[in-house]
């Protein structure tokens, strides 16, 4: 292609600076990656004209410094900002409301509405003492569990729909919610443990307890049930089941849960997570002691 | 989303090893919102990756990604937590009948 190493000069040129806003540990090897893409996606023979190879080209090299610099310290940074100021104007809220109705409490002893709303602000308070704390009990570092908690209470106060709006806002994700409440889903065992036998894996599963959504207002699964054949599965796709607990795409489809009626297992989200299950198991080699 | 993209990417086939502009193509993204992506999926370890040496003369070693085992069990997950907030399918069947494990 014509006019190629000035081309791959600015490309290249684009990701130093990108390179440059990196940590020094990563720097080199991000740098390494990101130039050896350049040449590549000028000679993509998926992409026909050469100025399209030319222009997808620098804005990969573009795309790269724009990332780099909304990157995981500036995202989380960004947010840990904003969740602070939702948590610390909430807390304001209820520390205000607690104190005025104290007052008026010890004004009019006789009416029940101030003490509704100490109760109230006691609980909120209550409750952010409740995520607060344990969470910078565990953290490596303490100011990273006061960021965690700060991030979870807010996170907690926010309604979804907005909560999405602002992680897109800050040029975050789900993954800067560290400790979110109320995940989606929480792949509790780690690789070591999935590596382990069917057996370790079946007491495994009591620990997990928010693996799938529950159903709050419908009948679900029973959790029990769920949790370990759950985790008959991962061993198996982890390849540490014993032969008796070796679980096959035909045992997924054909598994049957009993049902409750209340904190139960959301049916729709198991049954979708067993299709992918039963598909990942499809695609395993036959084990010796499955059939 | 884009984290559901690149998971699909990679779930296509988990075996096989994916490098950067690749995955851009295959789920659509931008280099500033992949790499970025790819990092944390790295660090929380569901994806792993390494330098391959070049087939031909003159290509330059290039990096690639691959899904780990909990990667892919994690995935699997995600892409089914995700596709349960949609509207399912009509005439999907259920598994909503009490008894046993099978």
């Amino acid at each position: 292609m014509r006019g190629e190493r000035p081309l791959l000069r600015i490309g290249e040129c684009l990701i130093g600076r990108a390179s440059r806003l990196l940590p020094a540990e990563i720097r080199d090897e991000r740098c390494r990656e990101w130039t050896a893409e350049l040449p590549a996606i000028l000679r993509d023979p998926d992409t026909r004209l050469a100025v399209h190879r030319a222009a997808r080209m620098l804005g990969y090299a573009a795309g790269v410094v724009w990332g780099t610099a909304l990157a995981r310290g500036g995202a989380r940074g960004r947010l840990t900002a904003v969740m602070a100021v939702v948590a610390g104007l909430c807390t304001a809220c209820f520390l205000v409301i607690m104190v005025t109705n104290t007052w008026r409490a010890v004004q009019a002893p006789g009416d029940w509405v101030p003490y509704f709303w100490i109760a109230a602000g006691s609980i909120c308070l209550a409750r952010l003492g409740g995520v607060v704390a344990p969470r910078i009990r565990r953290a490596a570092k303490p100011m990273e569990g006061v960021r965690d908690a700060v991030v979870a209470y807010a996170a907690m106060i926010i309604p979804d729909w907005l909560l999405s709006r602002l992680l897109c806002a800050v040029g975050a994700d789900q993954s800067d919610l560290a400790g979110e409440t109320g995940a989606a889903c929480s792949p509790a065992p780690g690789p070591a443990e999935l590596a382990a036998s069917g057996e370790q894996a079946i007491s495994m599963a009591g620990d997990t307890v928010g693996r799938f959504y529950r159903a709050r207002w419908r009948p679900g699964y029973q959790t029990a049930q769920v949790d370990e054949f759950i985790a008959r599965v991962e061993a198996t796709l982890a390849g540490g089941a014993r032969s008796g607990q070796v679980v096959t795409a035909a045992d997924v489809e054909a598994v049957k849960f009993g049902t409750t009626l209340r904190g139960g297992y959301d049916e729709q989200v198991v049954d979708e997570a067993l299709d992918q299950f039963a598909d990942g198991l499809a695609r395993l080699a036959p084990f010796p002691g499955s059939q | 989303m884009p984290l559901e993209r690149v998971l699909r990417a990679f779930l296509d086939d988990p075996a096989v090893p994916r490098y950067g502009y690749d995955l851009m193509k295959a789920a659509g993204l931008k280099s500033g919102t992949l790499y970025p992506m790819l990092g944390r999926l790295e660090d929380d370890r569901l994806v792993t990756s390494a330098w391959e040496t070049p087939q031909q003369d003159g290509e330059r070693p290039r990096k690639y990604y691959r899904l780990t085992g909990e990667g892919i069990r994690v995935a699997r997950l995600e892409l089914a937590q995700v596709s349960a907030g949609r509207p399912r399918a009509p005439g999907r069947p259920g598994r909503p009948v009490p008894g046993s494990l099978g």
